[in-house]
């Protein structure tokens, strides 16, 4: 029922690197590994390309240069679509159809599996469960007739259907407001904990990238400026970028301590 | 009253049925070229400008006009190819672009979440794209739907049964009784057929199974409809000619007799429809052609039969300003459609049906004129049909009688008689043989110069029924058989009476002796 857990890397990527029409750069010879129950964070601003990392490792955007293996496969050797429905995707907003359920949603993918209807209602139900929506009370209700934050779930819930060993995220958090924000961030890393796949995940959040990630991945024009834990990073940043982006958390951080001391 | 609202309901499933073939085939046709066209557009940006841009300006023509310009592009085939062609190409603009609108709309963070889950780009189409498109498509069907039905009235004069057929003869035969049934009879059905499509848009929506059944059942029963009269339609024929096997000469053959747009000629296309079905002849009518398109389709064949009059046909077809007399135009015409086109003229019926400039009594009184040339210099206005300012004979009798000062003002033929009458307009350029000249007191103007030709009525057979004698013998009784006083009586009794086209015929044919 979990995911496979194997001593390789489930994903690998080496030397990728991706030349957009007009000559732009947008990642410049990326290398990143994650392992089972491993969370990644690639972090930076807009056009650091993050996002073309990730899109590349599901063949949302075709990959240029480099190779990125997935399970030990090049993700070029499949095709594009059956890659996809093994790997879990979670965009930004929440990306559900808005002509489907929730449980038709979270179906999608074991049905292009062509899983057995009985599995597949009880594999929609467990998820319903799992990402803490009662199935009962969701099962049939269409994506306007939920609140951001449920949408999230079930947009979580429809990337892990299929069981894949590999999530990826999208600023999959950044559309919710703080406090649900904060409970979705709890219960997916206890999700994670207990499923065991690995997760690449993309934020322009360094505090979010602090608080979930294993490893984080610190982009700039295309090149990954530094690959540290968390602990790593904020003690031996290698760059006056990632010094730069440490201090917007750490002056938020120091500002609230210091209205907890005040009288 | 009564008669009439009985004459329109017998004639109701020919009509209808015409109507909903019509449409309902262009419609179809329309969906199946527009929604893989809008499908294919909606993702290569290259073809969406032409394909609209193409789409929009067929849509710009005029309707009466893409209908009649189908006539020549199909070599002169009238009946329901043109009709079809031309209101399937008015079918695909609002669905095309709602395709393509519709798809396009679609919010690219759902197509991208489908590309996302592992779907294919034809899975995405059809389980995410085309749902989430479906009311801007639909809306646009229902558009088609309203635009097609309303254009088909339209087929009439191109020789297609439509409900068309009872506003045009209603128009000109006076019968507005039969204008307002044809015409509540296609916003009718333009609404049924609107709401079939919008349960079925919103069964598909809320997968309601049963209201879903429901809609097709209802389009079963229409489409059905539409199919069943034809059935009958021939069915009930073959039996007529079944019964009249002793009749001779054109035994079970299928003659179509023409007609052009107003009283006179639906009379005597009803006039050659008896006489020929006297003989046995399955008779079909196409009423209400176009000038052009009736001799059109009598030159291909596509009619057997009408009449017409020799000072249009030598005017409009021999391309001939002079004015050689009567006999001498009925001759050359005669010989010069036989050689050039192999039209067999049986020669005159007996009348002429000629333009008259014709004025209100007391008018013509007030500015003392007995003929054209007393206009000279005059600033009147001069009602016609369109037809006639276009006409050689309209700028020859402008420059033989010095008319440059008189206003024209083109007008239905059926109105002219009452604007004149009413002082509305000072002139008209009458048919002579009309009931409402004696009936409004109407004056002719001479025409000293004989500028006018002469126009008389003559019954023309096509190339493929001239070759075989029997229609000829048929319809030889009514050769020069109508005196230009039967003829004024019998359309009197249409446009001033309220009676029927078929009754002034019977009428006509007992005057003859038939």
């Amino acid at each position: 029922m979990s995911p496979a857990a194997t001593a390789h890397d489930v994903l690998r990527v080496e030397g990728l690197t991706k030349h957009y029409p007009g000559g732009i750069l947008a990642a410049d010879n990326v290398g990143l590994t994650a392992a089972a129950g491993e969370l990644i964070a690639i972090v930076g601003e807009s056009g650091s390309g993050k996002t073309t990392t990730l899109k590349a490792i599901n063949r949302l955007i075709e990959p240029g240069a480099g190779s990125i293996l997935f399970q030990g496969r090049d993700v070029m050797s499949l095709e594009a679509h059956d890659l996809r429905r093994e790997i879990g995707w979670v965009m930004q907003g929440d990306g559900l159809f808005p002509h489907l359920t929730a449980a038709q949603n979270i179906a999608l993918t074991p049905r292009l599996l062509k899983w057995a209807p009985a599995r597949i209602a009880a594999r929609v139900d467990e998820l319903l469960e799992l990402v803490r929506l009662d199935p009962a009370d969701f099962r049939d209700r269409l994506p306007h007739l939920m609140s951001g934050g449920q949408r999230q779930r079930i947009a979580i819930a429809r990337a892990l259907a299929a069981e894949p060993p590999l999530l990826l995220l999208d600023e999959a958090f950044s559309a919710l407001d703080p406090v649900t924000r904060a409970g979705l961030q709890e219960d997916f890393i206890a999700l994670q904990n207990r499923l065991q796949f690995a997760a690449v995940m993309v934020t322009h959040d360094m505090a979010e990238a602090l608080l979930l990630a294993d490893r984080i991945l610190v982009m700039k024009d295309g090149r990954v400026v530094q690959t540290a834990t968390p602990s790593d990073l904020v003690n031996r940043p290698a760059d006056p970028y990632v010094t730069e982006l440490l201090a917007a958390p750490a002056k938020q951080a120091r500002a609230v301590a210091a209205l907890e001391q005040a009288p | 009253m009564s008669d009439q609202l009985a004459e329109a309901f017998t004639v109701l499933p020919q009509y209808l049925g015409g109507h909903m073939r019509l449409s309902m085939a262009a419609i179809a046709c329309a969906i199946l070229i527009s929604l893989p066209l809008g499908i294919l557009a909606a993702r290569r940006q290259w073809l969406a400008g032409p394909a609209l841009g193409i789409a929009g300006t067929l849509q710009t023509i005029p309707g009466l006009a893409l209908l009649a310009l189908m006539v020549p592009i199909l070599g002169g085939t009238i009946g329901f190819a043109p009709a079809f062609v031309a209101l399937t190409l008015y079918g695909i603009l609002p669905v095309l672009r709602n395709t393509i609108v519709g798809l396009q709309g679609v919010d690219p963070v759902v197509r991208e979440a489908a590309r996302g889950v592992g779907m294919t780009q034809s899975q995405s189409l059809i389980e995410v794209e085309l749902p989430l498109a479906l009311p801007t498509i639909v809306a646009g069907i229902r558009t088609a739907v309203v635009w097609v039905v309303g254009a088909a009235v339209l087929a009439t004069p191109v020789g297609a049964a439509s409900l068309g057929n009872y506003i045009f003869a209603g128009l000109q035969t006076r019968n507005w009784t039969a204008v307002l049934f044809g015409c509540v009879a296609s916003a009718l059905l333009a609404i049924l057929l609107d709401q079939i499509v919008r349960s079925y848009e919103i069964a598909a929506r809320r997968r309601n199974r049963v209201m879903a059944a429901l809609s097709t059942l209802a389009g079963i029963v229409l489409i059905g409809g539409a199919l069943l009269p034809g059935w009958l339609d021939t069915a009930g024929q073959s039996t007529v000619a079944g019964d009249q096997a002793e009749a001779i000469g054109l035994e079970g053959r299928v003659v179509v007799v023409g007609s052009k747009p107003f009283t006179e000629q639906f009379i005597l296309a009803a006039l050659f429809e008896r006489v020929l079905e006297a003989e046995g002849a399955i008779v079909r009518r196409r009423d209400g052609l176009g000038s052009t398109v009736a001799f059109d389709a009598l030159a291909s064949s596509g009619i057997d039969v009408y009449a017409d009059y020799s000072g249009t046909l030598w005017a409009n077809v021999l391309n001939r300003e002079d004015n050689p007399g009567r006999h001498r135009i009925i001759a050359e015409t005669s010989a010069a459609l036989l050689n050039d086109y192999g039209i067999l003229s049986l020669g005159s019926l007996g009348f002429e049906n000629a333009y008259g400039f014709a004025m209100s009594r007391e008018g013509a009184d007030r500015l003392g004129v007995t003929s054209i040339a007393g206009l000279a210099g005059e600033r009147v206005t001069i009602g016609a049909d369109s037809e006639f300012f276009v006409r050689p004979e309209w700028t020859g009798t402008r420059e033989a009688y010095g008319l440059q000062d008189a206003t024209p003002r083109p007008m239905d033929s059926t109105f002219m008689y009452g604007a004149v009458r009413d002082g509305q307009v000072d002139v008209i350029t009458a048919y002579t043989t009309d009931g409402r000249i004696a009936a409004y007191d109407l004056v002719i103007l001479d025409d000293p110069r004989g500028i006018l030709p002469p126009y008389d009525a003559m019954i023309l057979l096509s190339p493929e029924a001239a070759a075989d004698d029997a229609v000829a013998a048929a319809l030889a009784p009514l050769v020069n058989a109508i005196t230009p006083a039967m003829m004024r009586e019998a359309n009197r009794r249409v446009d001033l009476e309220g009676q029927t086209p078929e009754q002034a015929a019977d009428w006509l044919w007992g005057e003859i002796g038939g």
